[in-house]
């Protein structure tokens, strides 16, 4: 073989060279979009696992009577009527102090301990005493034989009922600086009540009929309001203040066997003997309470004995005889599930990571759960739900809130929505301005007026779209709203005006159409448009007066129930058009000028006009260069966070009225990602959003590419 | 023309002497004294209500102790636990206090709880367009302006004429503005005005108090809410009434009904540290605290339109200090 020569060898070189250089830089960018992918899916992933528990040792001890749980899970306040108030470290279970003081043993009865360890007991003389268990840590020391429980006892008050029903402590308002009580007991004649804060016990009887055969009664947290539930099945709401007074009724179909309140006191927890789980809300209206039943839950086996609510999260304790579980309110999810033998009492420590339950024969089984994020679902994420404070079921985004008892509300609909919304208008818009442009820009314009215009539409994609929004937001939206009257009318007289001047111009001497025509028509339209612009100004006042009765925004309120906001859909229209047009313009105007000239020759030789040349041989053959126009464009339109975050109020809505704004899932990140603490479900939402935009980018893109593909060997040209 | 210069200074002088009293700074707050060898870099991130008085803090402070430099940076006040958290700032400007959600992050790092000093007294007031002729809000009303769940029981109310405005107000729709979901403004409007309900999904979401004061200050039929220091010549603070004190008077958002206690949305402006009960908090951190306290910092306070801690509460956050 003759040797190949040197320049040859070193062209082949680097032609192997380059293309091994350029494929890694392929596999690269590949790898870098997959890593991307992986990363969001990674912090997005854990939303969708369930709580993981784990049994701890079971201790044995003497039986109790109620449990308070410290939230770091080290140690245990056990009550019992014989011997006082217990403490114990855990897991050892070696015993820490006992605390005997307070109320003369064996008390006869002691209230179920709240989740802030307040507890009621009646002693074994009668006397009533309020307590409360807490424990002294010096200077966060983490060493439990170094702190300090004790109980804060009040009271001591002779009370002369068989037993006490529903107990509340209020904090002291105003001047006062005594906590008051609302008690609710059984007496020798049926039920008494009483409020105190100091005195004596002065009881008064409660004798509504309905109230026969109460089982269970919880107070409000405010203290003017009492739920009881009754063997036959009813939750009655009363009002106390003053005499008291039925308000609403609710039939449980179930002996009430229990009744608790969830973390905010709002929504009410109701047990039944059959095992039956529900959740309860009373609403207030102008005219008196609407009380429902918005949640329900598994059943339990057994009948339920009691609840415990966690204090940070809306997730709660229940246990019957044989089942212990937490639940989570806004979802309904089950969180944790175990079977135990003959549970008396349990308890949920206030972080909702421990949970204790002591059966009859004294033993203690205690359990970890690790439940990071049980206020998300599926359900939660894409569907209805019944939130606190609500009427009905309903998609709601609104994250966060100040205290801890709020419930996050994540619904991605009004998010999703709201891109969608945002990309309508902006398309709408967009679209017919860039395509039509485009279109007269390659195949009409006189080539001088091309070079002018197009490089001056691509110079509009150099704007910051931070410039554009904030343009849009402060100058233009105070702009559209005073004058929204006019932007509505303006096309309509402008075109009344075009329509009017361009038969006009057939008309003119040819010598004239000659000499100004050219493909320089379009600029003749220019005063057509002032026109227009100048009898929109004069008119639309007058128009808005006769039709309208004075104010457009007033009309649209009072006619059509919709309310014009400063900050809407047509804005945001405007502006991503700014954004959006330079992009389609450029690359559709590229595919229509890419057309063989030899097609647009053959068609007009035939004797096709222009028009028909542009529209039926130039659009068809360059439609594989628009439809990816209009995909990038899109694509660009749907990830635009800055412009809508200015020129909308970031208002969650779902509504497709143009007049107001919406919540897109860009700018909600945007939003939201500074301040969502880290690995936290609020920060995790946001990752499974972004992993929604990429997707959809990514599938929009694909399936761009494939129709593109599709298209040109559909219209490919020999 | 000289009679109309004379005039002009009568009333330049009578209006002065009507001027609203000027809120003084308690004269027994004592004067900050400088120490020695105090420099080093501070980065503050957290609440916008207080990014004002923060800047200015910093700057007098800068005035002390040229060769110290503080950053700050407030986009709301949920920044600032997940900063104290991970050790990007050492000063915690909050417009409400930390939730135990934070807390517990924060002791679940350290092993001990945030420290936090109270250092402004604030009125968050409600604002309107300064030609808003609204004489007073009820907080119940406040709630069915802003919340989808009035909790107060209002109906719902969607236009000035439901409030009893009439003229051209009577038939138009009440737009409405307030802070993005970071903002302890946002927390705590949401705790105290709507009873801790939820917003409209229609309430404008601005991202500073500022441009919710400047929003409603270009929007003649709008309201929102901020600090009071915010206030500009384009709107009005609307005095409010609790329906269930004093009789559901309407009082001004002004310092003595904060002290009294007659303004219902009166509250406390924090900065949270990161101070280890057992050590010493670090010198320049506690110097510039100290100085935020004293006299000099109070008076910052009053120069940016929030109201001054009394003595009494000073020496309470002073000790927090040591």
């Amino acid at each position: 073989m003759a040797p190949i020569p040197s320049i040859q060898a070193r062209a082949r070189r680097t032609d192997r060279l380059m293309t091994w250089i350029i494929t890694l830089g392929g596999f690269l960018i590949i790898a870098a979009v997959l890593g991307i992918l992986v990363f969001i899916g990674r912090e997005a992933l854990p939303l969708a696992r369930s709580g993981k528990s784990r049994n701890q040792a079971s201790l044995q001890m003497a039986p109790a009577v109620g449990l308070v749980a410290e939230e770091s899970g080290k140690v245990l306040g056990v009550l019992r009527a014989e011997s006082g108030v217990a403490c114990v470290a855990l897991p050892s279970g070696s015993p820490l102090a006992t605390l005997e003081d307070g109320p003369a043993r064996p008390w006869k009865q002691a209230t179920e301990p709240s989740s802030k360890g307040e507890f009621t007991v009646l002693d074994r003389d009668g006397k009533l005493f309020f307590g409360r268990l807490n424990w002294e840590k010096p200077s966060g020391d983490p060493d439990t034989t170094h702190w300090t429980p004790s109980v804060e006892w009040s009271g001591g008050l002779s009370a002369t009922v068989d037993s006490l029903l529903a107990v509340r402590a209020l904090a002291p308002s105003g001047m006062a600086t005594q906590s008051s009580y609302r008690l609710l007991a059984k007496g020798r004649e049926g039920l008494v009540w009483t409020e105190w804060s100091e005195g004596t016990l002065v009881w008064k009887a409660l004798s509504l009929p309905e109230l026969q055969d109460t089982t269970q009664a919880i107070w409000s947290a405010d203290g003017t309001h009492l739920w009881i539930g009754t063997r036959s099945g009813n939750l009655h709401y009363l009002n106390m203040e003053g005499e008291a007074s039925l308000q609403g009724s609710l039939s449980f179909g179930d002996s009430i066997t229990a009744l608790g309140f969830v973390l905010g006191q709002n929504s009410l927890l109701v047990g039944g003997e059959g095992g039956k789980l529900s959740a309860c809300q009373a609403l207030k209206k102008e005219n008196g309470f609407l009380l429902q039943w918005f949640h329900t839950f598994e059943k339990l086996n057994g009948s339920v004995m009691g609840f415990k609510a966690s204090m940070r999260d809306k997730r709660f304790l229940a246990w019957s005889t044989s089942q212990i579980v937490v639940d989570h309110l806004t979802t309904e999810k089950r969180l944790f599930s175990a079977a135990v033998q003959d549970i008396r009492h349990a308890a949920l420590s206030p972080r909702g990571e421990y949970i204790y339950a002591s059966s009859g024969s004294g033993e203690l089984r205690s359990w970890t759960l690790d439940a990071p994020h049980p206020e998300i679902s599926a359900n939660i994420l894409w569907g209805k739900v019944h939130y606190e404070g609500y009427e009905k079921p309903e998609q709601v985004w609104q994250s966060s809130g100040g205290t801890d008892d709020f419930e996050p509300k994540l619904s991605l609909m009004p998010l999703v929505f709201g891109t969608l919304k945002g990309t309508l208008f902006a398309m709408l818009f967009a679209l017919p301005l860039a395509l039509f442009g485009a279109l007269y820009t390659s195949q009409f314009a006189h080539p001088r007026l091309r070079n002018l215009i197009k490089p001056a539409v691509e110079i509009m994609a150099a704007l910051p779209s931070v410039v554009l929004g904030f343009l849009a937001g402060l100058v233009l939206a105070p702009l559209l709203e005073r004058s929204a009257i006019h932007v509505v009318l303006l096309p309509f007289f402008a075109l009344m005006a075009a329509c009017i001047v361009a038969p006009l111009w057939t008309r003119m001497p040819k010598g004239f159409r000659q000499g100004w025509g050219q493909g320089r028509e379009v600029l003749w339209l220019i005063p057509a448009i002032f026109i227009g612009f100048g009898l929109c100004v004069v008119l639309a006042p007058a128009f808005e007066r006769i039709f309208l009765g004075g104010d457009f925004r007033v009309w649209l309120l009072a006619k059509h129930s919709i309310t014009y906001d400063q900050r809407n859909a047509i804005v945001v229209g405007f502006a991503m058009g700014f954004a959006v047009i330079p992009i389609i313009f450029s690359v559709s105007e590229d595919a229509l000028s890419s057309v063989p000239k030899g097609l647009t020759s053959a068609s007009l030789a035939c004797g096709a006009s222009p028009w028909q040349t542009a529209w039926r041989v130039v659009v068809p053959t360059a439609s594989p260069g628009i439809f990816s126009a209009v995909m990038v464009g899109l694509g660009r339109a749907i990830g635009e966070t800055m412009i809508v975050l200015m020129a909308t109020g970031n208002t969650p809505l779902m509504d497709w009225s143009p007049f107001n704004g919406m919540r897109t899932l860009a700018a909600n990140i945007a939003v939201e990602a500074p301040e969502a603490p880290v690995h936290g479900t609020l920060y995790r939402v946001l990752f499974l959003t972004a992993l929604l935009l990429f997707a959809l980018t990514f599938i929009l893109n694909t399936g761009a590419e494939v129709i593109r593909q599709h298209l040109r060997k559909r219209y490919e040209t020999y | 023309m000289r009679k109309t210069l004379a005039f002009a200074l009568a009333l330049v002088a009578c209006g002065s002497a009507f001027a609203q009293g000027v809120v003084k700074v308690d004269p027994k707050l004592g004067a900050y004294k400088q120490v020695p060898g105090v420099n080093g870099t501070l980065n503050s991130i957290g609440s916008d209500s207080l990014n004002n008085l923060m800047t200015y803090w910093v700057e007098s402070f800068h005035k002390h102790y040229p060769g110290v430099k503080i950053q700050v940076e407030g986009k709301g006040s949920s920044t600032a636990p997940p900063a104290l958290i991970e050790g990007t700032a050492q000063l915690g400007p909050m417009s409400r206090e930390m939730k135990g959600e934070e807390i517990d992050k924060f002791e679940k790092k350290y092993g001990y709880k945030p420290t936090r000093i109270a250092v402004a007294i604030d009125t968050l007031a409600v604002f309107v367009h300064r030609n808003n002729p609204i004489k007073s809000l009820s907080l119940s009303e406040v709630d069915a302006i802003f919340s989808k769940t009035r909790k107060s029981g209002h109906k719902e109310i969607r236009t000035w004429g439901e409030l009893g405005m009439k003229g051209e107000f009577s038939a138009k729709p009440i737009s409405a503005y307030g802070r993005n979901s970071a903002s302890g403004t946002y927390g705590y409007f949401k705790e105290h005005a709507l009873k801790k309900g939820d917003f409209k999904d229609t309430i404008k979401e601005q991202p500073g108090s500022s441009s919710v004061v400047q929003s409603v200050g270009t929007d003649k039929f709008a309201i929102g809410y901020s600090g009071i220091g915010y206030k500009t010549s384009n709107v009005r603070a609307v005095p409010l009434a609790d329906d269930s004190r004093y009789n559901g008077q309407a009082f001004e958002p002004t310092y003595e009904n904060a002290l009294n206690g007659k303004y219902p949305m009166a509250r406390q402006l924090y900065i949270y540290v990161n101070k280890n009960p057992r050590k010493p908090l670090d010198p320049l951190t506690q110097q510039f605290l100290t100085f935020v306290l004293s006299h000099q910092g109070q008076e910052i306070v009053v120069k940016d339109g929030y109201y001054p801690m009394p003595v009494n509460m000073q020496q309470a956050e002073l000790k927090k200090l040591k």
